[in-house]
């Protein structure tokens, strides 16, 4: 069976993306047919981790990111002439004055390192530095496949480079050449993290729940997902929410035709399995959740493999 | 006392879900139940739900301009030196040739613009997304919106944050309370909209990833150097909750209240009436609503809120 | 007579090895041809192919410089595939197996390679959709004291 690339995104945040992935990739485990690798695209609040956690402590690989980039001020070269601030040479409002020393400090958090201060400061008082944007870990989890996430670091606003970053790492490992599903926790929203995660995937998931806010949600993360002409399907999470809106949202999904790739009640199981730090699957297989999520492992595996939409 | 500013409240959370609309939008209307002239801003500009739980529609709507450098060619000497100077790439540029602007790399830095030796960079722009205002329910609300397939959400999130700017400047008395909501995560729009203000209240849940997300957007919140305090939502969530606020209290971490899982709240948020509001006809002896009650109280005692403006404005 | 850009393994040559990869490829090698027949020949190296973000562009541009109006690629990506179409350079699908750059380029002279208009992946830097480095602000025009050069004109709410 040919590698897939799926990923799981919602646009509204909370509605179950890492929980569900987390069981599909026990699921997957579990297939005598898929070997499976786990990435968690979240790079600003990754958490797969936590349902997934590492074997062993000495299996986990981090690597830094460097693909940030600063601006640095060369103290010795500065005049005092004021016209960085002056002129304001920066776009982002990083560059104050420090009056008491006479010379312009850049705040490092609104930096983008742009390298307008380096090129248009006449004395060259400016240079640019790669910095720290995060870390990329790679360990094999406990139920015994890899699992790859991204972190960002605080304050280096790369988080759309750190994914990509995250997912040309996917190709240097070792299990990569030999797995055919690999399954990509994303993001929530639908920027540039999220755009960078479902780029050149073969399917997405995307999840969602009954109410005004994730139907919003949903809409607007599957125009992004139609602009990349990408096949996807929808989960629909606490299904059966008991609310106003329940009716008018049925009513809505009914008249897209979106593929619906099943529909998980709402169960405590979910959240009680996460707080043991396990897939719902495992924990508690014949629970209402791990049915639907079983069933929905099963319309995936169909769609990616036999071409056909059900 | 005339140049007052009005006190900024940035609701976050990092994590997805939590509730920070919830509990943006029934702080704000609080504050507007006892008098005060509040202004909310939707920053969660990817998916802004603020005007979905006040049944409100969008109005005024403006476009946000991003920058697009259009290259005049009657001044362009071909230097390339736009082009050398643009670390996106974002200018092609052969020999001999016109540079051309690769649009999609284009970050918006303008360093081409203002470097060009012939000024022959004019900035033009495209729509990246649109600002809207409108009133409702007694609130003044201002939100932002990404244009879907666009990348650069902080972009969106500065023209709001222009607007606040602008209205502040403008007319510091005009509101006493702004309450910005921001998106989950803790990327560079939400770090904006932090900074802008002059406190944090970060909104989690009583699970594993509630806490580690917390913690991470309180490392944040730290880095720039704002206060915080914390609401505890869905705290009733399977008896989690006084374990959980039990490890928040042995890291440090003071809370303003918790909220526990109510069904009227869960129907408030469908039915687009916020449950706080004084028309909302919901049980005022409700779960929910005596914590909203009890975190309002801890909040307008953190900031030093009292009631003071409240009788200057009655006695004219 | 038209000059043929090919990227290659090595440091170049008819006898070296083509590059899959277009804006990381080591070095690009350059045929003239006039006629069908080889009348020079041309190695340069890929600067780009070190770069941390925008090589595509950046070799593009390496492309362009050496005025080649034909390009036979494996991988394209999107930056790429944008600034080769924007140059007019001419795209043509190298098979994917291995062979030599006079091997390819044989059979482009003997017609039997495919013409491509589009990139065929994603790019690896980015955000895939060709949007550059991610994240980043710069809506134009800074916030704080002044404003910047141009007028937003919005309204006050």
């Amino acid at each position: 069976m040919d590698r897939k690339i799926v990923g799981i995104v919602s646009g509204k945040g909370g509605v179950g993306k890492t929980s569900i992935t987390a069981s599909l990739a026990s699921l997957a485990k579990k297939d005598e047919q898929i070997d499976v690798i786990t990435v968690d695209c979240d790079v600003d609040a990754p958490n797969l981790g936590i349902i997934l956690p590492a074997e062993k402590e000495s299996s986990i690989d981090t690597h830094d990111t460097f693909t940030a980039l600063k601006a640095e001020f060369i103290e010795e070269k500065c005049i005092n002439c004021r016209k960085c601030i002056e002129e304001q040479y920066c776009e982002f409002n990083s560059l104050t004055w420090d009056n008491q020393n006479s010379i312009p400090i850049v705040d490092f958090l609104k930096c983008e390192g742009c390298g307008a201060c380096r090129v248009l400061c006449p004395e060259h008082a400016f240079k640019i530095n790669t910095v720290k944007s995060g870390e990329i870990i790679a360990y094999n989890s406990e139920m015994g496949f890899p699992l790859i996430y991204g972190k960002t670091r605080l304050g280096s606003t790369t988080s759309g480079k750190l994914v990509s970053d995250v997912k040309e790492y996917l190709k240097s490992l070792k299990e990569f050449s030999q797995s055919n599903l690999i399954l990509i926790d994303g993001p929530p929203g639908i920027g540039c993290p999220v755009i960078a995660t479902i780029s050149n995937l073969d399917y997405v998931i995307t999840i969602c729940e009954p109410t005004p806010s994730g139907l919003h949600d949903l809409i607007r993360v599957i125009e992004v997902i139609q602009q990349f002409n990408i096949p996807f399907g929808v989960v629909i999470n606490k299904s059966d929410l008991q609310s106003p809106f329940q009716d008018d949202f049925k009513l809505y999904i009914n008249e897209t035709g979106y593929e619906i790739l099943g529909k998980i009640p709402f169960d405590l199981t979910i959240p009680k399995a996460m707080s043991f730090a396990k897939p719902v699957v495992d924990f508690a297989a014949d629970s209402e959740a791990s049915i639907a999520i079983k069933k929905i492992y099963e319309n995936l595996k169909y769609i990616l493999w036999n071409n056909t939409f059900r | 006392m005339s140049n007052r500013r009005p006190k900024i409240i940035c609701v976050t959370g990092g994590k997805g879900g939590t509730g920070k609309t919830l509990c943006a939008v029934n702080i704000a209307i609080m504050f507007k139940n006892e008098g005060y002239k509040v202004l909310l801003i939707d920053g969660d500009v990817e998916n802004p739900n603020t005007y979905l739980l006040l049944n409100g529609r969008l109005e005024n709507k403006q476009e946000v301009p991003f920058f697009k450098p259009k290259i005049v060619e009657e001044k362009c000497s071909k230097c390339g030196i736009c082009a050398q100077n643009c670390m996106p790439n974002a200018l092609l540029h052969i020999k001999g040739a016109f540079p051309i602007p690769m649009l999609t790399l284009c970050s918006g830095w303008r360093l081409c613009y203002k470097i060009c030796p012939e000024n022959a960079i004019e900035a033009n722009s495209k729509t990246i997304g649109w600002t809207y205002s409108t009133e409702i329910k007694g609130l003044s609300l201002i939100l932002g919106e990404l244009k879907p397939s666009e990348a650069r959400s902080a972009a969106v999130v500065e023209a709001l944050l222009k607007n606040l700017e602008n209205v502040v400047e403008y007319d510091s008395e005009k509101f006493d309370i702004i309450i910005l909501d921001t998106a989950p995560g803790a990327h560079c729009d939400v770090e904006l909209l932090i900074d802008t203000a002059d406190v944090a209240i970060p909104i989690t849940e009583p699970t594993k990833f509630g806490k580690l997300d917390l913690i991470r957007i309180m490392e944040l919140i730290t880095l720039l150097g704002k206060d915080c305090r914390v609401i505890v939502n869905r705290s009733s969530l399977l008896g989690f909750r006084d374990q959980f606020l039990k490890e928040l209290k042995e890291e440090n971490i003071i809370i303003l209240g918790d909220i526990p899982l109510d069904s009227d709240i869960v129907n408030s948020y469908c039915q687009g009436t916020p449950i706080m509001d004084n028309n909302s006809g919901f049980n005022k002896e409700g779960e929910g609503y005596q914590a909203f009650i009890s975190i309002f109280g801890n909040l307008k005692q953190w900031l030093n809120i009292n009631n003071k403006i409240k009788v200057k404005k009655l006695n004219g | 007579m038209v000059i043929i850009a090919i990227p290659s393994m090595g440091e170049g040559g008819l006898n070296d090895e083509i590059s899959p990869r277009f804006g990381r490829c080591p070095s690009f090698t350059f045929v003239e041809l006039d006629n069908n027949e080889i009348t020079a020949v041309k190695t340069v190296p890929n600067h780009a192919a070190n770069a941390m973000g925008g090589a595509g562009v950046q070799a593009t541009q390496i492309v362009g410089n050496n005025n080649a109006k034909v390009a036979i690629v494996g991988f394209l990506g999107p930056n790429a595939a944008m600034g080769l179409n924007a140059l007019n350079i001419k795209l043509f699908h190298a098979p994917a197996t291995r062979m030599t750059v006079k091997e390819v380029l044989d059979l482009y002279i003997e017609g039997k390679l495919e013409e491509m208009t589009n990139s065929n992946v994603a790019s690896h830097y980015g955000m895939g959709g060709g949007r550059g480095m991610g994240g980043g602000r710069g809506m134009g025009g800074g916030r704080g004291m002044g404003g910047g050069r141009d007028t937003e004109g919005f309204n006050n709410p």
